[in-house]
């Protein structure tokens, strides 16, 4: 290759990149805004912005106060419910969907294609659409305010029984028929074959998990109505409903609910992206 | 000699009630693996989805009604309102996101150290619950907001984003991009990295330029990880709720009246249930609808 090319390749290559970082840094943009917001006197957070310049993002002197403020407030009572909610449906959920998974893989059985069919064909309605009339059920049966009310729907999750299972199908038979063997029953070769063997999958299935209930806001917002009940998302919304709407607690709010889950997910990060690509997008 | 004969005698009695008994353990074993999920899965979708048909079907007394809530809905003006914005939101979000999404990974495919790390920023806001980035869109969408800042130090006067009829849909477009394109892009550099690099060399051995190598190998090679993102894409542009809700409450005046906030005020603002049943089952019918022709235009591409 000459040296002109050479040359040109690597101007084109500098463009490219300089392109990426600048569209990288639009995309950031936003949330550099939040933090140094929630760093910030809430009385600077709109002022700061007159003119844009690198205090806009940068606050010269951070203050915690913010924190202070949003974690003493009815946020935290959200905050804890969904943690509880969260972490409680990772668990449970993770449980039952892996067990279900592991009847669909690793036992042979009449009529299991057609009970994966019911699980596949139950994608097709989405949480979304039936979450309405499934309140009204709830309410009628006075489950409204409840932890099991935002917990138990959740904890069947057909994507992870999905994803769950593929992972299983990969585990050997001759470890399943090793155990039967030596005398192991179901449960034995479940809990210590199979659930060992798969913890990138159950990573990546916890996660989706977890970010469901951390994200969900219509669901708590029709089965909760008493404050004390509320998920974080939900009083967050109320922050910004009240006419004292005070930004600096709202921006210092929002900062714990993305960091919780942004730390959580970068610390699994592999497992995740691996058990995304394992979705059936590829094949 | 002979008790050995008696224990014998009571095996070979008690054999076939064992093998029954195992035959239905086995039988049993995988049902009571499976039975909380799938008790779940029917009590709290396949259940409330036949109770979400009913409902449409029957009057404020439970009475079945027949068509009465469909007829009502459609003549609705409020109803022809909300679908026109709800198409629209689709037509416009979705492809503009599979456009960008597919820019992004042509432009962060590669794996050196510095390009990983603006992927990761880029895929930063997917990390952000709706509900926060609604809210901090709402922020910067505000007449001294971030957006403005923005505008201003480009010499754009102020605009109204979503205080106007005319671009708060688009802000909310906009908006949701900002989330999702991150997201849409990690499942297309799946599929890049799965290219045969060869291919492209090939065709720039026979002269082939960027552009046209882009558009006759990687896009056509790209369609099932393309079918995935514009469908996926699809069903969570249908079924937006929060921005909706925080932000705008379908207004100003309609333009940003999505569906699943119609269903939602439906059933608790102005508590029909049935006319939100029949809503939701629309809204389940056209996203099936619009799927389906997508899935008839990607796979009628293939066999060109």
């Amino acid at each position: 290759m000459s040296a002109v090319e050479t040359n040109s390749t690597r101007a084109r290559r500098i463009v490219q990149l300089l392109f990426g970082i600048a569209v990288a840094a639009g995309f950031m943009l936003p949330i550099a805004w939040l933090v140094a917001g929630s760093l910030r006197p809430g009385s600077q957070i709109f002022t700061s912005l007159d003119p844009l310049s690198i205090g806009s993002f940068i606050p010269p002197r951070p203050t915690l106060e913010n924190f202070g403020s949003a974690l003493g407030g009815t946020f935290r009572t959200g905050l804890i419910n969904s943690i509880i909610v969260a972490a409680c449906t990772v668990v449970v959920g993770l449980l039952v969907c892996a067990a279900a998974a592991f009847a669909l893989s690793a036992m042979q059985w009449r009529g299991r294609e057609v009970v994966f069919a019911l699980i596949v064909f139950s994608f097709l309605v989405p949480e979304e659409v039936v979450a309405v009339p499934l309140s009204a059920i709830f309410a009628r049966g006075g489950l409204q305010n409840t932890y099991v009310a935002l917990i138990v729907p959740f904890v069947g999750n057909g994507i992870v029984i999905f994803l769950l299972r593929q992972f299983f199908l990969a585990i050997p038979r001759s470890l399943i028929e090793a155990a039967q063997v030596d005398g192991a029953g179901w449960l034995r070769i479940f809990f210590q074959i199979f659930l060992p063997l798969s913890r990138p999958a159950l990573i990546g299935a916890g996660l989706i998990l977890f970010n469901g209930q951390w994200q969900a806001y219509l669901w708590p917002l029709l089965v909760t109505t008493r404050e004390d009940m509320f998920l974080a998302p939900i009083t967050l919304g109320l922050m910004v409903g009240q006419y004292s709407s005070d930004y600096g607690q709202i921006f210092a709010a929002s900062t714990i609910l993305s960091l919780i889950p942004a730390v959580i997910l970068l610390g699994f990060q592999r497992s995740f992206t691996d058990s995304v690509a394992m979705s059936g997008v590829k094949e | 000699m002979a008790m050995v004969t008696a224990y014998e005698k009571r095996i070979v009695r008690a054999a076939p009630i064992i093998r029954r008994l195992s035959k239905w353990r086995a039988a049993i074993a995988p049902l009571l693996f499976l039975a909380p999920a799938l008790v779940g899965l029917i009590a709290f979708r396949l259940l409330p989805a036949g109770w979400l048909v009913q409902q449409s079907f029957s009057g404020p007394d439970g009475e079945f009604a027949g068509l009465d809530n469909f007829e009502f809905l459609f003549a609705s003006p409020n109803f022809a309102k909300t679908m026109q914005a709800t198409l629209t939101f689709v037509v416009v979000t979705v492809p503009l996101q599979t456009v960008v999404a597919f820019g992004l990974a042509l432009l962060f495919v590669e794996n050196s150290r510095v390009i990983s790390l603006l992927r990761v920023l880029v895929f930063l806001p997917v990390l952000i619950p709706s509900s926060v980035a609604a809210i901090l869109w709402g922020a910067a969408y505000r007449p001294q907001g971030l957006a403005n800042a923005l505008l201003r130090s480009v010499g754009v006067s102020a605009q109204p984003f979503l205080a106007s009829p005319d671009q708060a849909l688009m802000s909310i477009t906009v908006m949701s991009s900002w989330i999702g394109c991150g997201f849409w892009m990690i499942f297309l550099i799946g599929g890049l990295k799965d290219i045969p690099r060869d291919l492209h060399e090939a065709a720039s051995i026979d002269g082939a330029g960027k552009l046209s190598s882009l558009w006759h190998i990687t896009v056509p090679l790209m369609r099932r990880p393309l079918a995935f993102v514009i469908v996926a894409d699809t069903v969570a542009a249908f079924l937006l709720f929060a921005p909706i809700a925080l932000l705008t409450r379908g207004g100003p005046n309609g333009s940003t009246q999505l569906i699943m906030y119609d269903v939602y005020q439906q059933a608790y603002f102005f508590n029909d249930l049935s006319l939100a049943a029949a809503e939701g089952l629309t809204l389940m019918v056209v996203m099936m609808g619009v799927i389906l022709i997508q899935f008839r235009l990607l796979s009628r591409e293939k066999q060109q």
